[in-house]
């Protein structure tokens, strides 16, 4: 409006709130970087936890003296995970653990319609 | 903000009335530009609040395996303390499980916010059957 009114009566404020125009346009932008970067942060965070949750059940598990998937078990939910595979080949023992996905996630997600999916690791003990 | 405002006001009056606009988009954005500085602050520190997470978590990590191997109590939490600068560490034996506790207390990188803080912590539990 105060373009139009500008041009219309000659003076030079056709420039006037341009700069906040383009800061406002920035916001959704500001917005957007700000939480791809947090839930990247979120996910790595939560990565790392089920990794060394799947390190420690699988090294449970190598030296159980008996039932190494109980005591794999155990270790996950110590480490709040949950055991998901479990198998005893020989001197090998392998373990998947899973968490849910971190709750900005999960909330992040939702607010677009997805559902994230659990994050897991696997991790291996046995000679080498 | 208001600064911004004043100096924006003060140009106005001054100039002569046809030249009221010169500037005023470079003003303008004089006045976004705190809004992105502290946009890009926020990035930044939470950055960081990954990165030092994930040093909690790898030290966490690292003592409750070393502990679970039966090393020197003293100085696995020295390395512990060492790996993340300020952390605290706490170690907990009566249970079934060796728990290995890191935890930090990290402030906004702007002097106004120091009396903001939030502690930042990674806990990590080991069976302790063959310890």
């Amino acid at each position: 409006m105060s373009r139009r009114l500008a041009r219309a009566s000659g003076d030079a404020r056709g420039d006037q709130g341009a700069a906040v125009v383009w800061t406002l346009a920035l916001i959704p932008l500001l917005l957007l970087a700000f939480s791809a970067s947090a839930v990247a942060g979120a996910l790595a965070v939560a990565r790392q936890r089920v990794a060394t949750a799947a390190d420690v059940a699988v090294l449970a598990a190598a030296q159980a003296l008996a039932d190494p998937c109980a005591a794999a078990d155990r270790a996950a939910h110590a480490n709040g995970t949950t055991l998901v595979a479990c198998s005893v080949e020989a001197d090998d023992v392998t373990v998947t653990v899973s968490r849910p996905a971190p709750e900005l996630v999960v909330r992040i997600a939702g607010m677009l319609g997805g559902d994230p999916p659990d994050l897991s690791s696997t991790a291996r003990a046995g000679p080498p | 903000m208001p600064d911004g405002f004043r100096v924006l006001g003060r140009c106005r009056t001054a100039a002569p009335a046809r030249d009221a606009d010169r500037g005023s988009v470079l003003l303008e954005t004089a006045l976004a530009v705190p809004l992105l500085m502290a946009v890009a602050v926020a990035l930044a520190w939470g950055l960081s609040l990954a990165t030092t997470s994930a040093a909690l978590g790898d030290a966490a990590r690292t003592a409750a395996r070393s502990l679970a191997r039966g090393e020197d109590l003293g100085e696995v939490l020295d390395r512990a303390r060492a790996a993340v600068p300020g952390a605290q560490v706490v170690v907990d034996e009566s249970g079934a499980e060796t728990t290995v506790l890191v935890r930090v207390d990290v402030s906004p990188p702007v002097p106004m916010l120091q009396g903001v803080s939030m502690t930042l912590a990674e806990r990590v539990a080991i069976p302790r059957e063959w310890a």
